[in-house]
């Protein structure tokens, strides 16, 4: 039995997906029945401080992670018509349609899912997690700790760092009384630790994708990023993108890219269209185009965290993730991602249901285009609802794009 | 708003402008001091601009917008004893004309308007009072619409509205450090945490004392927040015994009928 030739084919899968899939079912299996492995369980937001929690032994979960699973295996529309049944409009956030939905309707990729423990949210990616927290809170009646963390248009500032540092004591304190035993520094240090080296991994694994062609493309980043939002902090995220990032290597050793034909590359912004991201990666290659990078996956390389503060690093990190920068921040990360990844152009994917994301899109392709000569290419849809998607409309707005920026 | 801002910021069109990051979290003596800081800075940058804002004119300032708060409050009260004397799309004219109109002047138009009001009842209102509750309401023709199919607003939670009765600001003591205390007393917002019930506490308290028989949840596209509340809101109330109706409208609306004929049915229901 020897490892899958995938040299001649037009995508080549990779083999560490083996792995992820055995790791993914893992952790599920753990978030589904918690009680058999003695834990209690965390919501958490994506963005919400993870590593305290593993100090403390608690398994987060990620209702966000879980939407995309909803939208992934095209759930999600009937979760969402659940939600709305009961008086939630249309135009909120997907992802939050989908998890209230599943706890209302008690199904879902994973079928009934646990109560909760408690819930822990942050407002670093938006504020709409504060109501669909709230929410969730009412529904299950468990407690809530929220971590307010002030939007930073221009640099952090030291009362804002103060605030968010303040209210990590405050969430270690909540944490001592919820689970009743004390904090423990030395787990905390090592979660952070691991933490600190599974976002230098996937900073690493995303960076070899500078090469030409690339060997990882962004489609294969949105599936492979699950570790790192719903396993940072723990072991098991270090090894598989140790794993996958030797792979990744010898790919880059070969001189193969992810697919076989790679004659334009893109940068892709905004969240990934969930249950149309296989229709998508065919169409690019059809065209010969492949996305390169993004801006999503991107988003969980944390500046670096100094374990000789890890409290004070951990609040800087967090509070400065992509979702919480103003818009010259954003102007400057796509711009940078274009040069490192020489890319052709960008398509931005405007998103209702992340307004958050979606809003200054416009002006970011303007200033973006301005700044470096590449042409881009706004397409409408949802993350998670596929009632707001035109798929042959989108497909032929990308032909063209395509064409264009072949020409140029 | 957060978005807004960076929007006009690159525009380059205003030649002054100053993010204030008011916490989400409203619940938290630490949600407090870093607020302080904020309107802190607020204030030097203002001063750098404008010139120094002492001390008596910062609380000049709380008495001046307090006492048309306080005059707004009896004009309410006005309304629900004597709602012929003034439509509720004037009442809601009324109100927005405090947010463009020299503030002094206001207070003494204001002032003027219930001094000819008596205070008493002249005769029992016919019309079913109804309190109404919401986000920013751009055209005052949706309260003319309310009143056309029989009810009377009794009182609102609006931001363009009633809202504004709950950010009274303490009049002793330090005036910026009443600024700040306002917006942790009382809940003025769904866009900010103080506690998982507290949008129902303050809208059924409020329901409660403005003696409506119902609620009208009148939602403009998109407040998100907002909307994230309503269903919750909508089940505490019916619990309560007060039966809502939930109105989505944008403007221009493009079914103005349906809502009317809506409302009638609504109304009805109650009488």
């Amino acid at each position: 039995m020897g490892k899958k030739d995938t040299s001649q084919k037009s995508y080549r899968e990779l083999q560490s997906l083996t792995a992820y899939r055995r790791l993914m079912k893992t952790y599920y299996l753990i978030a589904k029945y918690p009680k058999w492995f003695g834990k209690k369980v965390a919501w958490i937001t994506s963005g919400g401080p993870v590593e305290p929690l593993y100090a403390m032994g608690v398994l987060p979960f990620y209702p966000e992670n879980y939407g995309a699973m909803c939208g992934a295996s095209r759930m999600s529309v009937s979760l969402c018509e659940v939600a709305e049944s009961q008086g939630y409009s249309r135009d909120l956030c997907s992802y939050a349609r989908c998890d209230i939905g599943s706890s209302l309707g008690g199904r879902g990729p994973l079928g009934v899912l646990p109560k909760p423990d408690f819930l822990v949210c942050g407002n670093n990616i938006c504020g709409t997690v504060i109501k669909w927290y709230e929410i969730q809170a009412r529904a299950f009646q468990v407690p809530l700790f929220f971590l307010d963390t002030p939007f930073v248009y221009n640099e952090l500032e030291d009362h804002t760092l103060t605030y968010v540092q303040n209210q990590m004591k405050e969430y270690i304190s909540f944490l001592e009384r919820i689970t009743k035993r004390p904090f423990s520094e030395k787990r905390f240090l090592k979660a952070s630790a691991r933490s600190l080296e599974a976002v230098s991994l996937w900073k690493e694994i995303l960076e070899l994708s500078r090469n030409r062609p690339a060997p990882f493309a962004a489609f294969d980043a949105f599936i492979h990023m699950a570790p790192i939002v719903t396993l940072r902090g723990s072991r098991w995220a270090v090894w598989y993108y140790r794993k996958l990032k030797k792979e990744l290597e010898d790919r880059v050793k070969r001189g193969e890219g992810a697919f076989a034909r790679e004659e334009i590359r893109l940068i892709w912004d905004n969240i990934p269209i969930w249950y149309d991201i296989r229709n998508l990666s065919k169409i690019l290659f059809k065209y010969g185009a492949v996305l390169v990078a993004d801006t999503y996956t991107s988003a969980w390389t944390l500046r670096s965290l100094d374990l000789g503060k890890p409290l004070e690093s951990l609040s800087r990190s967090y509070a400065t993730v992509h979702l919480n920068l103003g818009l010259e921040h954003k102007v400057a990360k796509m711009v940078d991602l274009m040069q490192q990844y020489q890319a052709d152009g960008f398509i931005m994917h405007s998103n209702r249901s992340c307004k958050t994301y979606s809003l200054n899109q416009y002006d970011l392709k303007k200033r973006v285009s301005e700044l470096t000569g590449k042409p881009g290419l706004i397409i409408e849809a949802d993350h998670t609802d596929s009632r707001s998607y035109a798929p042959i409309q989108v497909e032929k707005q990308i032909w063209t794009f395509v064409e264009l920026t072949k020409k140029r | 708003m957060k978005g807004l801002a960076d929007i006009w910021a690159l525009k380059g069109r205003l030649s002054f402008q100053f993010n204030l990051m008011v916490p989400a979290r409203l619940d938290s003596p630490l949600a407090r001091d870093y607020f302080k800081t904020e309107l802190e800075h607020l204030k030097e940058t203002l001063e750098n601009k404008l010139g120094i804002i002492s001390r008596e004119s910062l609380q000049e300032a709380i008495l001046l917008f307090n006492r048309i708060r306080e005059q707004l409050s009896n004009l309410y009260s006005r309304m629900c004893l004597d709602p012929s004397r003034l439509s509720g799309k004037a009442l809601a004219q009324i109100v927005r004309a405090g947010y463009q109109m020299d503030r002094e002047h206001y207070v003494n138009l204001l002032t003027r308007l219930l001094e000819v009001w008596p205070d008493r009842l002249e005769e029992k209102p016919l019309k079913v009072p109804i309190f109404l509750s919401g986000n920013v309401v751009h055209s005052a023709d949706w309260f003319s619409l309310i009143e056309e199919a029989g009810a009377r607003i009794v009182h609102d939670d609006l931001c363009s509205g009633g809202r504004t009765l709950r950010l009274t600001v303490q009049e002793h003591g330090d005036p910026l450090e009443a600024l700040i205390d306002r917006y942790f007393n009382t809940f003025f917002c769904p866009t900010k945490h103080q506690g998982i019930y507290a949008h129902q506490e303050i809208l059924f308290k409020e329901v409660q004392e403005s003696g409506a028989k119902g609620v009208i949840f009148l939602l403009y596209k998109y407040c998100e927040p907002y909307y994230f509340d309503y269903p919750d809101l909508k089940r505490f109330l019916e619990a309560k015994g007060y039966p809502t109706l939930l109105l989505e409208i944008e403007d221009p609306s493009q079914s103005r009928e349906q809502v009317k004929i809506r409302l009638q049915a609504f109304v009805e229901m109650l009488t």
